[in-house]
């Protein structure tokens, strides 16, 4: 992630990787990143990975050094576009890096458009975290 | 108020009244909201590890991406 930002390539991270890191207690095997540059440049970022020692294992996604399995998107369903996004996401902290992450809600909304079968179990997850973090603040 | 996963006591008082959830949900709920976001990935990925899903070798596993 800091490899991407010193290529100046916007990127935020989406999808159930970006639910976890907000506390929806589920498990995710890869980091989805949103990247803010057309699909056909999808090897712009595949290449940097694979300079910083990542090993490609598809099209758009790569093993990094420790095993984290990165999948980069180019296109999201259901949601604006990637500025757009951008503004709404969250700051966190994760592996050293403050990076933006795409809230809830977002990631709630763009599963409900998909509705893939495994969507409806996260959007389930989801929404009982949203709730329960509304209790929390109380 | 920042917490870490330490605190989840904490966060399981304010939800233990909650309806519709059993005690081990709001016990795994308590322990990811309280956590810390590099907490919460660690979890995550000691998990999929106790499975041998962690990496390459997980995406011969499951079928869907």
């Amino acid at each position: 992630m800091g490899a991407l930002r010193a290529e100046k390539i916007r990127f935020q991270l989406i999808g159930m990787s970006a639910a976890v890191l907000q506390g929806v207690p589920v498990v995710t095997h890869d980091v989805d990143l949103w990247i803010d540059l057309p699909a056909r440049q999808y090897m712009r970022a595949v290449n940097l990975a694979l300079r910083h020692g990542a090993k490609m294992v598809r099209k758009t996604v790569v093993e990094l050094s420790d095993g984290m399995l990165v999948n980069f998107i180019y296109e999201v369903t259901g949601l604006g576009g990637f500025s757009a996004e951008l503004k709404k996401a969250r700051k966190l902290k994760f592996h050293g890096c403050r990076i933006p992450v795409m809230p809830l809600e977002s990631i709630r909304r763009s599963k409900a458009m998909v509705m893939r079968p495994k969507d409806e179990a996260h959007i389930h997850y989801i929404e009982q975290t949203l709730r329960l973090l509304r209790r929390s603040a109380k | 108020m920042k917490t870490s996963l330490k605190d989840w006591p904490k966060v399981y008082q304010k939800i233990k009244r909650v309806r519709g959830l059993d005690e081990h949900e709001k016990i795994l709920f308590a322990r990811s909201l309280a956590a810390t976001p590099d907490e919460r990935w660690r979890m995550n990925e000691t998990f999929l590890r106790s499975f041998g899903l962690w990496g390459r070798s997980a995406l011969k596993k499951f079928v869907s991406n």
